[in-house]
């Protein structure tokens, strides 16, 4: 059997269609608009001014802030309130016929090249323009190059840098208005506004279609207008570092402890969905079930599930390959909650929201996920800070290195891989992103000769078995008569790639670091 | 104006040089032809239109396709319930083979394995076309391969 590769090299033998006459036969007009005269190009400009002036004065009457109170309803009449948008504190009205979502994506446009990270908000008159169209929960994603938009679409984006969020103490006069945004240059209707709000420096741009309604743009214009800062009374108490009286500890087999609140209770999960595997443990203030895995998305408790005053952290390793967090999580302890180390979800108020941030301990990422229901009190909120500083490696956490009796202990189950022969709470798993390359010494060094080489933590008499599986070899290192560790390697080229780890804890068994 | 290109013959030139490749490609994803004609003819249509706002033709246009294509395939699916597939012509033996296992992956996997390890296009690329991390994309890659070499040796 040869490389997919050389099998996909097959299609070289099919002639394509000539389409070049097709091509220009779809592609209307000229090919690119004539230069306007200057003077032309200054009555256009003053007269389009002039149209979106009176056109957002009137429609900014109708949606001004300050005419009504946006939290917590989630809809005001036909306007929505989109809040927080990527961890950027504002609040923007908009049409509850429009569409909304978060954006993330690298600055540089182009896909070759990767630039700061960008968030903020995408709000639209045509869904084509969401990052994910069709999505049913917030999926933040980079913009789509919307080949598909309708020549009417009228879209607003705002955008931050994510390391600029909160940088600037002197935010400008609100409201914004799209009278002051320079007009870009390109096929489209494209204005372009810099301000600060929340501390936070924004670019706001407003792009049309040619054939987009006056009220459309009025509308645009508006929601604009409407930015402001989000309401933030309800942040800001100290986080604590130990637990209070009462309080629980918790220490994970997997090397990260934590201080509970007194009340709040922890239990351990293991969940799995396609691909998308996930294991941890969910810590809550209302006994909350076990979170729920959906690919494509972090893992959390269902919005469902949580009580308005309710708060839930999901503290877990997430192998989803439709869900990537950062290439390199830092170290505990994690940034204060809801700081810039925290990707801050957004939500209409009265729902829900999501803070979600990453940690890397011991070679080993964890999704730290917390759910904040629509109606927490100020003290569990200071509970929830409390917590999320106590997190840290059991050898220095701020708790006990003592299990807690009442608080469950049992680690982490394996994968697909299959369960070792591990005492109690000691397997941990792992899915390899990206996998590591294993290249043979020589064409005649087997798998288990390479894994006795390359891993780390094999005894000599340790038994090295493989066998297959599908698309690869499985794997299993036994000790003892005890089966202690397993790992797929998938054949690649004349080398192997090591994709999925289990063992356990006690073994001191580690797959290579690095490719070898 | 002499000595200066303008859009359509940059747009052309891409076409001459990415062209082929791309159609086959999106034959190889969508199994479908048609589709493939579609595609491709409508995707530098919008290069076309879309004038000097696009700062990297040959990206775009790659991105372009594949999710012109991914669409026409999902309204298809939609349409009819079925998967796409069915090479309504001949092709060069085991070709169908191979269309056949393409199809049975998903469609991210797809996407994936054929603009990788066909077309030859870079990770950033691909990741930018899905909207996914390129760590994600050489997960996908390797499920991808995986799987279309156990499904190809399950055929044979």
């Amino acid at each position: 059997m040869s490389h997919p590769v050389n099998e996909l090299r097959q299609f070289d033998s099919v002639q394509p269609t000539p389409l070049w006459s097709a091509i220009e036969a779809r592609h209307p007009g000229p090919e690119i608009p004539p230069p306007v005269p200057p003077f032309r190009r200054v009555v256009v400009i003053v007269a389009a001014l002039a149209l979106f002036a009176g056109a957002g004065a009137f429609a900014w009457s109708a949606f001004r802030p300050e005419a009504r109170s946006i939290l917590p309803e989630t809809t005001d009449g036909d306007l929505k309130s989109y809040v927080n948008p990527m961890g950027i504190h504002i609040t923007v009205d908009y049409p509850s016929g429009w569409y909304a979502q978060s954006l993330s994506q690298d600055s540089n446009l182009d896909p070759s090249q990767t630039g700061p990270l960008q968030v903020g908000l995408v709000i639209s008159n045509t869904e084509q323009a969401m990052p994910s169209p069709g999505a049913t929960a917030p999926s933040p994603g980079p913009l789509p190059e919307n080949p598909d938009l309708p020549m009417d679409f009228v879209t607003v984006t705002i955008r931050a840098s994510a390391e600029a969020i909160g940088s600037v103490d002197q935010d400008s006069a609100l409201p914004l208005s799209m009278d002051d945004a320079k007009v870009a240059p390109g096929p489209e209707n494209l204005r372009s506004l810099r301000a600060v709000v929340a501390g936070t420096p924004i670019d706001v741009t407003v792009a049309a279609g040619p054939n987009y309604s006056k009220t459309d743009l009025a509308t645009a214009n508006a929601i604009v207008a409407s930015i402001r800062p989000s309401d933030t009374a309800s942040q800001s108490p100290t986080p604590s570092p130990s637990p209070e009286a009462g309080g629980q500890t918790f220490r994970s087999d997997v090397g990260w402890g934590a201080a509970i609140p007194a009340g709040w209770t922890s239990a351990s999960f293991s969940t799995s969905e396609g691909a998308a595997r996930a294991a941890g443990v969910v810590i809550s203030n209302d006994g909350l079930p076990a979170p729920t895995l959906s690919p494509g998305y972090p893992i959390q408790t269902n919005s469902r599930d949580l009580p308005p005053d309710g708060v839930s952290v999901v503290i877990a390793t997430d192998s989803d390959p439709g869900f990537e967090g950062p290439a390199s999580p830092g170290p505990l302890p994690l940034a204060p909650f809801e700081s810039g180390g925290w990707s801050v979800g957004s939500a209409a108020a009265g729902t829900p929201y999501m803070d979600v941030a990453w940690f890397s301990l011991d070679g080993q990422d964890f999704i730290v996920d917390v759910k904040v229901g629509p109606e927490v009190s100020k003290s569990t909120m200071s509970d929830l800070r409390a917590l999320i500083s106590s997190i840290a490696p059991v050898d220095q956490a701020s708790v006990s290195d003592t299990p807690d009796a009442s608080a469950p202990s049992d680690g982490m189950p394996g994968n697909d891989l299959g369960v070792l022969d591990c005492p109690a709470g000691e397997q941990s798993a792992v899915q390899i992103y990206p996998p590591t390359e294993l290249v043979p010494r020589s064409g005649a060094e087997s798998v288990p000769e390479i894994v006795r080489r390359t891993f780390l933590g094999i005894d000599p008499n340790d038994e090295i078995t493989t066998s297959g599986s599908e698309g690869g070899t499985r794997v299993a290192i036994s000790r003892g008569g005890s089966t202690i560790a397993h790992a797929f390697l998938m054949p690649h080229l004349d080398r192997w790639e090591l994709s999925e780890f289990t063992s356990c804890a006690s073994s001191g068994i580690k797959p290579p670091s690095t490719n070898g | 104006m002499t000595g200066v290109p303008t859009r359509r013959s940059l747009v052309e030139e891409v076409f001459l040089e990415q062209g082929d490749t791309l159609w086959r490609a999106i034959l190889a994803f969508s199994g479908d032809r048609a589709v493939a004609d579609d595609t491709v003819a409508e995707a530098f249509a919008q290069l076309l239109r879309r004038g000097d706002a696009v700062r990297n033709p040959t990206a775009w246009v790659w991105t372009a396709a594949f999710r012109i294509a991914a669409e026409e395939l999902r309204r298809r699916s939609r349409a009819s319930g079925a998967t796409p597939a069915d090479p309504g012509y001949e092709m060069p033996d085991p070709l169908p083979e191979v269309i056949a296992a393409l199809a049975t992956l998903p469609t991210v996997q797809r996407t994936v394995i054929v603009m990788h390890d066909y077309a030859d296009r870079p990770t950033g690329e691909i990741a930018h076309t899905l909207g996914i991390a390129r760590s994600t994309v050489r997960v996908h890659l390797s499920t991808a391969r995986r799987k279309l070499r156990a499904l190809l040796e399950g055929s044979r």
